[in-house]
């Protein structure tokens, strides 16, 4: 703890801000394991077609339910399918829907947030009613109750879980577009009658920046859980769809018989959110303290 | 403080309205005719149809409609299922039980695992057991519930035989507890553990360390008390995840309850058990949340005067 | 006789008596689906739902599991020499739950009351066949008259959903209300039924009827019968390991040969008559209104290899409309669509369907190959089917469905594969699927899920239907089989079967006519 305030205090502000940031993430042991796992989750997930020894939809490639070997690392599922190639290209939906949805709640949280903050009046006083309204939702069943709409599906899903996010943006957002909007320069480029609202977004973007980050962090994480939740409801992803949550779903009736359906995927699914987790706790000490501790 | 709570009361009112509304207009966006769900593919006569479409209420307009839901929902009549042609309200409180049960397990579990290792770690922090609390609290916000469930399944149900997998009772809770609560703990554990990180250095801390209090006292007389009011008061949003997790763990342990209910109605296009369902565990959420600032500001007058600003 | 020897007597009789009070036996079954919407005879085409109503009704003419006819509720019948009327005598000596007398009048009320469109029947509508109407000659004497000879009579009285229910509860609750309270004259009495949860029944003191193929006769040794829901396989399996239930359904086939080498489970698997688990094409939309890209996905598919692959060896390939334990079974379906991928590809590039952009999936006219496949029973088999047809350029969309989704896409004809599976001991079941009238349209759900029309085969469903001579039955059925397959619309993957394990502690779990539900009257401890 000590030493980290001594960095904190001791790195001179001539620095950007943002390198400084990276370089107090990578010496955290915590955020440095994490970023590391994430790493080699997204590098397997990118280079899946190099990676993967057999075609991830290819069935009987092997044996069925056959335990781990030097042929199939993480076994065979009962299509002889090798259940290690379908991780690696599973983390390209399940990290990626978690990503997108996380994207979908961040863009309309925060435009959402902006228009009724600087609009103000009675946009604002309904506008943080239905942000209190959404709030009165929890997440999951407001997903499933949008999924309910829409149908099944990956697509959908991120729709879903990305809705139910979108009302934490939006709170933070409109509460920095207030204080910005409450500073003397603003008022001033209101008198001279110029870009007024450009001027305004553009000190909003600096000053929210930090907060966001660290929410989109956090989110991030509950944001992979959430999807692959709904996979895992049969709402998701459908066959042959490698998603981690999805080869859940699908190892249920074997699993005492073949476990490694079932071990594998959800070792991928918990590193993945430990690591996003890892990071994001150490990103709100150095960014945000305020978020940290409202969470 | 009764003006507090008048006002806090009637804030409530329009979150709940608009709420009800929202639902019921989300629902009406739902493709696919009523009738043919409610009469769940059974094969009707084109009389049978239109007494069944009268039945619904389907030949008013969408504002009478609407309407009739609020008005019947103020009164507790959310309608009947299009599967069961039973009121809502039957298979609702039917299962209720169970799902109050896991919640109430999970909490407990959450409470006794999340409090000691906070505590474990706040008082002796960067220590061996701050550090291995803290990695058992990061596995539990890290961990799908319905894979710690498959894992807890495989090892304590199927291979050591300890905890019944299903089944009614105590034992059976065990296992759907623990999934539940698992996320619970990491979550409390490290609320806690901060906040007695920041307690220990407030002032009261150090005059009763010079006033030449024990170590121990300090802590339990001082800083466990304080340290607890902000994380209990998160209470309110933990609930929500506790309803989360009863979605997964019923699913996963084929346990009866709400959270099931859930799935499968959405699944079974029964959008009035959706929509009651819905209905309740928001307004449910709403008023707890209500009940727990309400209480809070009770122990922390400040509280209420920072809203009233 | 002194007084000792008395007294001794009636205290082994109240031992006897109390001990039989005591260990009055618990079935407990585990049920896969939790969607149950009626315990109606006359309403349901659920299998599931079946499983427990079989407990508590009868029927005129009672069938064993090797398909034997033996007198039910009728102690005695007789056909008429046109095949138009039956005419039942009836047992005098039953009772229904509710005290009500079973007469010929509880006949009549049953029989007419499925034609009324309001109760809405699903399954025993179309199994009731030409039904015209039943007169009561007498107290216990009904005559049952149909508009043509009906063939698959004596099996349709036979059948669950022609179960005899108790007029008074129907009157008294209303349809609705009986179907969650359902009153029939069975070994078994409702109790309650709480919706996704359990469904509780108990003995009935009073049944002195059962058919002689039982070993029992009189009560059940059954106190009580509780189904519970527990939609997964493995932890269905747990609970019966566990002892939170006696008898678990569709157990997996790992399971099946674990229980072999137990000796405290056993394991019971059969394989059900009626239509085995297949695909029906949709032929009005799409690329399967072509009859080679039909033929060309059958092709596509090793059965055999498939069955033995899902099953482990417990269920054999299915080739035709009827799987082969079921009468009139055509045993020449079996030579045709023989697994050919080559053959396969040559008829899509026959019809036009050629992979332009080597992404391994089809093109024609800038459309690919996308077929939308909702799935709404054994998902791993349509994986398995998805993997296959893959091979040759087909791309399956599959998406797990539950019944509600299903029937609306049903209705909307928005769908181009549906799986289907019947259980029926009656080749006469092959109407429900295939004749123009059973079309489905917005509203009216019904099975032609081909949505085929042929006239020919229409007019043939029927004349079998009618058909008074066995052979005459046999030779039309045929012919109906070979149309099926010549038109390519009906794609059999394999027999169904139903597995299911119990304890070793309990035997006389027997299966119901067509082997999927099982009876538990007969259960006793070993």
């Amino acid at each position: 703890m000590s030493v980290e305030l001594v960095q904190q205090t001791g790195v001179s502000s001539a620095k950007p801000r943002w390198r400084k940031v990276v370089r107090q993430l990578v010496m955290n042991p915590g955020a440095f394991i994490g970023a590391l796992i994430l790493l080699v989750l997204v590098f397997g997930a990118l280079f899946a077609p190099w990676i993967a020894p057999y075609d991830w939809n290819e069935q009987w490639v092997g044996p069925r339910l056959a335990p781990p070997s030097t042929d199939h690392f993480f076994g065979t599922d009962r299509f002889g399918r090798d259940v290690f190639s379908r991780m690696i290209y599973g983390g390209r939906f399940s990290l990626s829907v978690g990503i997108a949805t996380v994207l979908f709640s961040m863009i309309i949280g925060s435009l959402f947030g902006v228009f009724i903050g600087y609009t103000g009046g009675r946009v604002d006083h309904f506008g943080v009613m239905a942000i209190d309204v959404m709030l009165g939702f929890p997440p999951i069943v407001l997903a499933i109750l949008i999924v309910a709409v829409l149908g099944v599906g990956l697509p959908n899903v991120v729709v879903a879980v990305g809705i139910a996010g979108i009302p934490r943006f939006a709170r933070v957002v409109r509460g920095a577009t207030l204080a910005i909007k409450a500073r003397p320069f603003v008022e001033a480029t209101q008198a001279i009658g110029a870009g007024h609202f450009r001027v305004m977004v553009w000190h909003l973007i600096p000053n929210v920046l930090p907060t966001i980050t660290v929410l989109a962090t956090l989110n991030l994480a509950g944001a992979i859980i959430s999807t692959a939740s709904l996979s895992f409801l049969g709402l998701g992803a459908q066959p042959p769809t490698p998603e981690w949550g999805a080869m859940l779903y699908q190892s249920r009736e074997f699993y005492r018989f073949a476990p490694w359906n079932m071990i594998f995927p959800g070792l991928a699914l918990f590193l993945s959110v430990m690591s996003v987790n890892l990071m994001g706790d150490r990103l709100s000490e150095v960014l945000d303290p305020r978020v940290s501790k409202g969470h | 403080m009764l003006r507090y709570l008048i006002r806090r009361v009637i804030g409530v009112i329009p979150v709940l309205f608009i709420s009800w509304s929202l639902i019921f207009f989300v629902l009406q966006l739902t493709p696919g005719d009523p009738v043919n769900l409610m009469l769940a593919g059974r094969p009707a006569s084109e009389e049978v149809r239109e007494n069944t479409r009268r039945l619904l209420g389907l030949d008013k307009p969408v504002h009478v409609r609407y309407i009739n839901f609020l008005w019947k929902a103020v009164r507790g009549d959310l309608g009947d299922s299009y599967r069961t042609r039973q009121p809502v309200i039957t298979e609702i409180s039917a299962q209720l039980r169970p799902t109050l049960e896991l919640a109430a397990g999970g909490l407990v579990i959450g409470l006794l695992f999340g409090v000691s290792l906070g505590v474990l770690s706040g008082i002796r922090p960067n220590s061996w057991w701050d550090t291995g609390a803290m990695v058992f609290a990061l596995a539990g916000i890290s961990m799908p519930s319905f894979w710690s469930a498959m894992l807890l399944i495989f090892f304590f149900g199927l291979k050591l035989g300890w905890f019944p997998i299903v089944g009614e009772g105590l034992p059976a809770l065990v296992m759907p507890a623990f999934t539940t609560g698992f996320f619970l703990v990491g979550n409390l554990a490290r609320l806690i553990r901060s906040s007695i990180l920041e307690v220990m250095t407030e002032d009261y801390i150090r005059t009763g360390r010079a006033k030449g209090l024990g170590h121990w006292k300090v802590v339990f007389k001082h800083a466990l008390r304080n340290a607890m009011i902000p994380p209990v008061t998160l209470l309110g949003v933990q609930f929500a995840l506790l309803i989360g997790g009863a979605v997964i763990t019923e699913t996963v342990f084929a346990r009866p309850g709400l959270g099931r209910l859930l799935v499968t109605s959405v699944l079974n296009k029964d959008f009035p058990m959706v929509q009651a369902l819905v209905v309740y565990t928001t307004s449910a959420y709403i008023m707890l949340n209500l009940i727990v600032d309400v209480l809070y500001s009770v122990i922390d007058p400040r509280i209420r005067d920072a809203r009233s600003v | 006789m002194n007084l000792r020897s008395m007294v001794l007597v009636l205290v082994g009789l109240m031992f006897v008596t109390g001990a039989f009070a005591q260990d009055g036996l618990t079935v407990i079954w585990g049920e896969d689906r939790a969607d149950h919407a009626t315990l109606d005879p006359r309403v349901t085409q659920s299998r599931h739902e079946e499983q427990m109503i079989l407990q508590i009704f009868d029927q005129l003419i009672a069938q064993d599991e090797n398909g034997n006819i033996f007198p039910g509720l009728a102690e005695s019948w007789e056909v008429s020499d046109d095949g138009l009327s039956w005419t039942f005598n009836l047992r005098r000596d039953v009772t229904f739950h509710d005290g009500t007398p079973f007469t010929a009048e509880a006949v009549k009320f049953t029989f007419d009351s499925i034609q009324d469109p309001e109760l809405g029947s699903q399954g025993a509508i179309d199994i009731l066949g030409p039904y015209d109407s039943t007169v009561v000659l007498n107290e216990f004497t009904a005559r049952v008259n149909f508009r043509r000879p009906y063939a698959s009579a004596l099996t349709a009285f036979t059948e669950t959903e022609l179960s005899i229910v108790s007029p008074t509860a129907v009157r008294e609750l209303g349809n609705d209300g009986f179907a969650r309270n359902p009153v029939g004259t069975g070994p078994f009495k409702f109790v309650e039924w709480e919706a996704g949860l359990r469904v509780v029944l108990d003995r009935n003191e009073d049944y002195n009827w059962a058919p002689e193929f039982y070993n029992n006769e009189g009560p059940s040794q059954v106190e009580r019968v509780i189904l519970r829901f527990i939609p997964d396989a493995s932890t269905r399996v747990a609970a019966l390991e566990a002892g939170e239930i006696n008898i678990a359904d569709l157990i997996t086939p790992l399971d099946l040969l674990n229980f072999e080498s137990s000796d405290r489970f056993v394991g019971q698997a059969a394989n059900v008559a009626g239509l085995p688990f297949s695909i029906m094409f949709n032929t009005t939309r799409g690329p399967f209104q072509d009859i080679r890209v039909r033929q060309a996905f059958m092709h596509a598919v090793n059965r055999p290899v498939l069955a033995e692959n899902l099953f482990f060896g417990f269920a054999d390939a299915a080739y035709g409309p009827l799987s082969a334990s079921t009468p009139s079974y055509w045993a020449g379906v079996e030579e045709l669509y023989g697994y050919n991928p080559e053959g396969a590809m040559a008829l899509l590039e026959e019809a036009g369907w050629v992979d332009t952009d080597g992404d391994g999936i089809r093109e024609k006219d800038g459309e690919e190959l996308s077929l939308f496949f909702p799935v709404l029973l054994e998902p791993d088999t349509a994986v398995a089917v998805q993997g296959e047809v893959a091979k040759v350029g087909f791309d399956l969309k599959v998406e797990n469905v539950l019944k509600a989704r299903q029937d609306e896409l049903i209705f909307a004809n928005d769908y181009d594969l549906l799986v289907i599976r019947w259980v029926s001991n009656d080749p006469g079941v092959l109407i429900i699927p295939f004749h123009t009238r059973n079309i489905p349209a917005p509203g009216k759900f019904a099975f032609n899920w081909a949505r085929w029309s042929d006239p020919t085969l229409d007019q043939l469903l029927e004349d079998a239907e009618a058909a008074t001579s066995p052979d005459e039955r046999t030779q039309l059925y045929e012919e109906i089989q070979t149309m099926i397959m010549d038109a390519a619309i009906f794609f059999a993957l394999h027999n169904q079967v139903q597995m299911i394990g119990h304890t070793s502690e309990m035997s006389g779990f027997r299966f119901a006519p067509g082997n999927w539900q099982v009876r538990f009257y007969d259960v006793s401890a070993n």
